[in-house]
This record gives structure tokens, sequence and C-alpha cells, in this order.
């Protein structure tokens, strides 16, 4: 199985020459389209806080005041609406503006390209009141689970517009536990996040260090995220600020959005029980929305095919089978792949490994195994040839895999290694975002290497544990979203852009003690 | 924040509001039909502007005043400048040519009379723009502001006045935020 690369059957490359300093070539049907990805079905995030509002426009005679009392709170708090001066004995529809967010990708055979985000307003119905025969109205809402910031409020009778309010959805976070020994799970939710771009994202700092971002773009303005307690014994600052840009926007109370606030608390580490064992975290088990996947022609012959598995790990061993092939003619195995690298010149392209070679049975089945390759991770496709002719493709995501660090215990300013296989290519899941004691550091590749990173780091800090900490990074592309990338995607485990497409992409968590 | 400014074509008669949302790519009209013009939109009998508005808001206290922005916080003052041209003649707005001009807010019980004002110390060398002012109230409703700015020219007939409305971009739009 493996072996020396014998056929470059996808090999389509035609060269594009972008810019005299870094060129890539990319195959010609690699532009494909931008696409709009649907968000996946996430646990716990609900949908919109009720149906589409109907188009309306204001009423002739202008808009009428909404006093919202109190006019802000959390998610899940109350407030009362009330207005005057409307239209009498009247049903009214309670129109909440809002928006949505969804991920912009352009997934291709070769790449997955990460565009952007697309957030945009919709307006729905949150309730439905009467006003009296004063035409005053009063309705007691509830701050729905939905995206923070300021909101519109209408009141809408017989299709026009007649009154008109706003409320503030305040960010809320809570930070749990408080206190422990280095190396506690420290658990961060926010919810209040708002829908535009500036009001999407926070920042998370501990100790005035970034940590990484907390986005809710399919999670409707609420996150989950996971760190670790790491550093001296004492106390901590914890902060979570603005990052409209992915980065903490430090002085937002001399911002425009001054108004979206600013947390901090503390947690206390307690103590040092030495490192922690190296662990993995998996983003939520959800079912993609998008079935184009990288590498895969989408041929369509007679022949059917399947594994045994569609997920794991290099190395792993897979069955297939197959129906419809031509009896006795021997089965060629391959393995779609790309080959290359995405920072030279000379850029990328597909390429089938051979896996083996099988001979189908009398009635046109087959059955074998492979191994999958120690090569790049994400999805690929397992290819059947007979005479040289594609006739079956099945994909397989090849999973990351935390390797180790050695060594473990390292003199203080000597250098350590952490080894991870299955890095995949694409701008969603070629590298990952490094923070070393919850300190953003950088990020690391594995598309040169065939998905086999070998990250060098120094021993710093003094003696005692010291975190390494890897999480799901996008990389930059031609993307000109407000986000910077390469950073690390904190709350990964929900809002991440390749869940829709079937990507599974972990956050790492590995120790170190450092001794003198 | 992006700022609120635009430049429009006023319409006649009605003033069109803002749509619920903008659509996310340009479609193509089917061959041979005419989708019309949703915003801005012109006479709808004769197919033609009257008024090309220059509209901009900006704080006219605090210290963000003077600098265009669509922001503004409880208890700021807002002040709007205005450029009108009449498209017909292509001639400049003025004191003399208007009948009235005022801006709708909701929930302000008297519109905001427009005046015409220079920006400067020395009117003759100093801009002038048609300009208004609204000290928002402290408790004025959080989120946008649809206000409607209207002009009736000398000589027009009695239900024929030029509108400008706001574009309909989320998060462009006239804003009042909490106060700071």
């Amino acid at each position: 199985m493996g072996g020396a690369r014998t056929a470059r059957n996808l090999n389509l490359a035609l060269p594009l020459v972008v810019a005299a300093t870094l060129c890539l070539l990319l195959p010609g049907s690699a532009a494909a389209e931008t696409r709009v990805i649907p968000p996946p079905v996430l646990k716990g995030v609900p949908g919109l806080p009720g149906p589409i509002a109907a188009p309306a426009q204001p009423a002739p005679q202008g808009l009428s005041l909404l006093r919202t009392t109190p006019d802000n709170g959390a998610v899940g708090s109350s407030f009362t609406l009330s207005g005057e001066g409307l239209p009498r004995n009247k049903s009214v529809d309670i129109v909440w503006a809002t928006g949505k967010g969804a991920y912009v990708l352009n997934p291709t055979q070769y790449d997955v390209e990460f565009v952007g985000r697309q957030l945009e307003p919709v307006s729905v119905v949150l309730g439905k009141g009467t006003t009296d025969g004063t035409g005053r109205l009063s309705v007691d809402l509830k701050v729905p689970r939905d995206y923070g910031s300021i909101h519109d409020i209408y009141a809408v009778a017989d299709g026009r517009q007649v009154a008109k309010g706003g409320f503030l959805v305040n960010r809320a976070y809570t930070v749990t536990p408080k206190k422990g020994p280095i190396g506690t799970p420290i658990t961060i939710t926010v919810t209040g996040l708002g829908w535009k771009s500036y009001e999407s994202t926070v920042a998370l700092i501990w100790d005035n260090r970034f940590v990484g971002y907390i986005s809710s773009t399919t999670t409707r303005g609420a996150a989950t995220v996971r760190i670790r307690a790491a550093g001296l014994v004492g106390p901590h600052t914890v902060e979570m600020v603005n990052a409209g840009s992915a980065l903490p926007y430090l002085d937002i109370e001399q911002a425009g959005l001054f108004f979206v606030g600013r947390y901090k608390t503390t947690f206390t580490v307690t103590g040092d029980r030495g490192p922690p064992k190296p662990t993995m975290e998996w983003p939520e088990n959800v079912q993609p929305t998008v079935s184009t996947r990288t590498t895969q022609l989408g041929i369509k012959t007679g022949v059917t095919a399947s594994l045994s598995s569609q997920i794991g790990n290099v190395l792993s061993k897979v069955d297939v089978t197959a129906s419809g092939l031509a009896p006795g003619v021997p089965v060629d195995l391959k393995w779609a792949t790309p080959v290359g690298t995405r920072s030279l010149a000379s850029g990328w392209s597909m390429a089938s490994d051979p896996l083996g070679r099988a001979t189908p049975a009398a009635d046109g089945s087959l059955r074998t195994s492979i191994e999958i390759p120690n090569n790049l991770g994400g999805w690929h496709t397992v290819q059947l040839y007979q005479n040289g002719k594609l006739q079956a493709e099945v994909s397989y995501y090849v999973r990351q895999k935390l390797l180790g660090v050695t060594p473990t215990t390292v003199k203080a300013g000597e250098m350590f290694t952490i080894r991870v296989r299955g890095v995949g290519w694409t701008e969603l899941d070629n590298g990952f975002a490094v923070t070393y004691d919850n300190a953003y550091a950088g990020f690391a590749c594995g598309f040169y290497e065939k998905g086999d990173v070998k990250l060098n780091l120094y021993a710093t800090g003094g003696p005692g544990t010291h975190l390494i900490d890897f999480y799901p990074m996008i990389y930059k592309g031609k993307s000109t979203d407000l986000w910077n990338q390469q950073l690390p995607m904190l709350s990964f485990k929900q809002d991440n852009p390749g869940l829709a497409l079937g990507y599974k992409l972990p956050a790492m968590r590995i120790a170190i003690r450092v001794v003198k | 924040m992006k700022i609120a400014l635009a430049i429009a074509a006023g319409l006649v008669v009605a003033g069109l509001a803002a749509s619920a949302a903008l659509a996310q790519e340009p479609i193509v009209p089917p061959p041979g039909v005419d989708p019309g013009v949703i915003w801005p939109a012109p006479d709808r009998k004769t197919k033609k502007f009257d008024i090309a508005f220059y509209v901009e808001t900006l704080p006219g206290n605090g210290s963000g005043a003077c600098r265009q922005t669509n922001t503004f916080e409880r208890s700021q003052r807002a002040v709007w400048h205005i450029g009108a041209v009449n498209a017909r003649k292509g001639t400049f707005v003025g004191p003399k040519d208007i009948k009235y001009a005022y801006i709708k807010i909701p929930g302000v019980s008297k519109n905001i009379g427009v005046t015409f004002v220079p920006h400067g110390r020395d009117p003759a060398t100093a801009p002038w723009t048609w300009t208004a002012r609204w000290d928002i109230p402290a408790d004025y409703p959080l989120g946008a502001v649809p206000f409607v700015i209207v002009f009736k020219l000398k000589g027009w007939p009695a239900n024929k006045v030029a509108t400008w409305t706001q574009l309909p971009l989320g998060g462009s739009t006239m804003t009042v935020v909490p106060k700071r």
C-alpha cells in the first residue's frame, strides 16, 4: 500500500501567474463559486426568534414611539413595550429587527477558501399585542435567545409600521470555576454578541495576553468556550473585550460601540500538580449541510463503493466494498490528495496515490482493505480504477491526531517538540493557532510536510507546569472579512466554518514541566 | 460606523420607506422585464427626478462634534447638513426657491425646520447648506431613527413635495445609542 506516486490523473493544473512575488498554480476550475453555507443544526442554538415578518412601510402619518422598560437587559430578561397614539383597538405585530449569520466559502475539489461571513438583517415577529380604545399598547416581552446589541422594534398594524422603539441586548458572561490548580478547565459562556461585524466578536485576554477570539456567527449571539488555568500561583485577570477584527479592541470606551462594554473577572491559580495529560477536544458532531468534498470529482457510473468508516486517523485500516465492477478485471485503488504547497510559486495540484490492487468477484463485487496514507488530513477520496478508468470514488475524512510532546520535562530555555499528524491543506484546516500559557504565540501549518507537524518551541516562564494549547484557525487567503486570521477560534466547537462541510477540527491540550 | 451620508434624488408626493433588507446578490431580471426602480424613485408619472439631495449628519456637541457620523448618544445634538439641487433645472435650491422644508422624526410632535445657513465665521467665504438640529431626548428609544426630509418648492402643486429617506442599510442609518 502507498509507495511512490505513479499517477497524476487529477493533475488539471492550469498555471496562473498571479504576481511576481507569490504565484499559485491552481486548477482553472478551482475558482468554482462562492457560496453562503447554511449553518448546521447545533445543540442549544435556536432558530430565528420568531417567524419572518412581512415587509412593512411606515404609516403615512409617521411613526409614534414605543417605550421599552427597561430599555436594556441580557438574554432572558423581561421588559415591557408600551406606546400611545396608535390606531385604536388594533391587533399589532411586534416586529424585532435582528440578523442572521452564515459563513461564505468557496468549496472546491482543490481547496476550501474562506471568503468571509454573511451578516444580514432580518425582521421577525416577536409577539403580538392589541391597542386599547385610546390607542395605547402595552406588551410584556422576554429578550429572546438572540444576537445582542441594539434591536429596533416596530409595531405593525395592517402591514404598516405605526410605532418604533428599541432595546439593547447586553452582553453577559460567566466564568466557572474561579479557582483551581494549573490546567483546571475553565468554561466561559457569552451571550449577547451582535450580528453586525463590529459587534460580533469578543477577544479573551488572560493577564493582558491575547488568548483567542469568541464568535457566534452561526450560534445567534451565544458561545461557550474552554481554556485552562495557567501561570503562577495567585490571581489572574480574565477579560473579554470587543474584537470586531478578532483582535482585542482595548479602548472600547472611546469607540462608537462603547455600549457593548467589557468584562473582567479574576481566576486564582491555587497550585501546580504537574503537567496534565495531553488531550484533544472535538467539535460538536453535526450533520454537514454541504456535500462538496475536496478531491472528489463527482463522477457518475454504475459502480457503487463504500468504506467501513468515513473518518479516522492516518494509517487506519478501512474496508472497501464495491459492486457493479467488471468481473475479473483488476481494480487499482488510489488515494486522491493534493501535492505541493500554498507558499511557493509552484503551488499545488491533485495526485492519485496507489493504495493497492484487488480483483472483483464473478458478480462484479469487490471486498478489500486499505490503509489510510500517512499524509495530509481533511477530506480525501478513495478511487477505484479499472483499465485506467475511474469507476467509483468514496470520500474519507482524515482527522488530526496529537502524537505528543518530547521531552515532557524541559530545561528552561531549551527546545521541545510537539507532533501532530493529519493536518490538512485548505484554508480551514491547513494549520492551527498556538497559545503558550494562554498567550497567543503564532500558528503552525502542515501542508508542505504532508500533514505531519513538528512544532518546536522553547520552554519559558520559569520552573513549573506550562500549557500549550492548539486551536482551529482560519488561514488567510483572499478573504476581505473584517476578521484577522491565523488566530485561535476559541468557540470552534459550534461556530466554525468547516462544520457545515464535515470538518472536525479539534483543540489540542499539551503540557510540559520546565526545570532549571 | 458607517456614515449616514447619501446623495439621493427626491421624489414626488410619497416618500419611500426602507425595505426590510437588501438582496444579497444582484439578480438579473428576466428578458423583456423592466423591474422598475425601488429606491430612489422618480416621479411616478413623469419618471423624472425633481430634487437631488446631499445629506450628512454630525453631532452638534460633545467630543465628536462636527464629524460625520450616523451614531448619536442620547441627549446629544444631531445636526443635518443638506444640499439640494433642482434636478430639472440644474440649479442649487436656495431659500428663494423654497416654500417650506422640514425634517420629520418619529415621536417628535413638531417637525424640525430646515434653514439655510453658512458654516464658518465669514458668511462671504463659508459654505452654506440647509441645516437642521435636534436635541435628542434623554429617553428617546434606542436604535434607528427613520427620519424623513421634506422639501417643497414654490410653484409646486398642493400635493407635491420632495422627500428623502435613508438607504435601508443595516448599521448605516441614523442610530441612537445610550449615553456614554
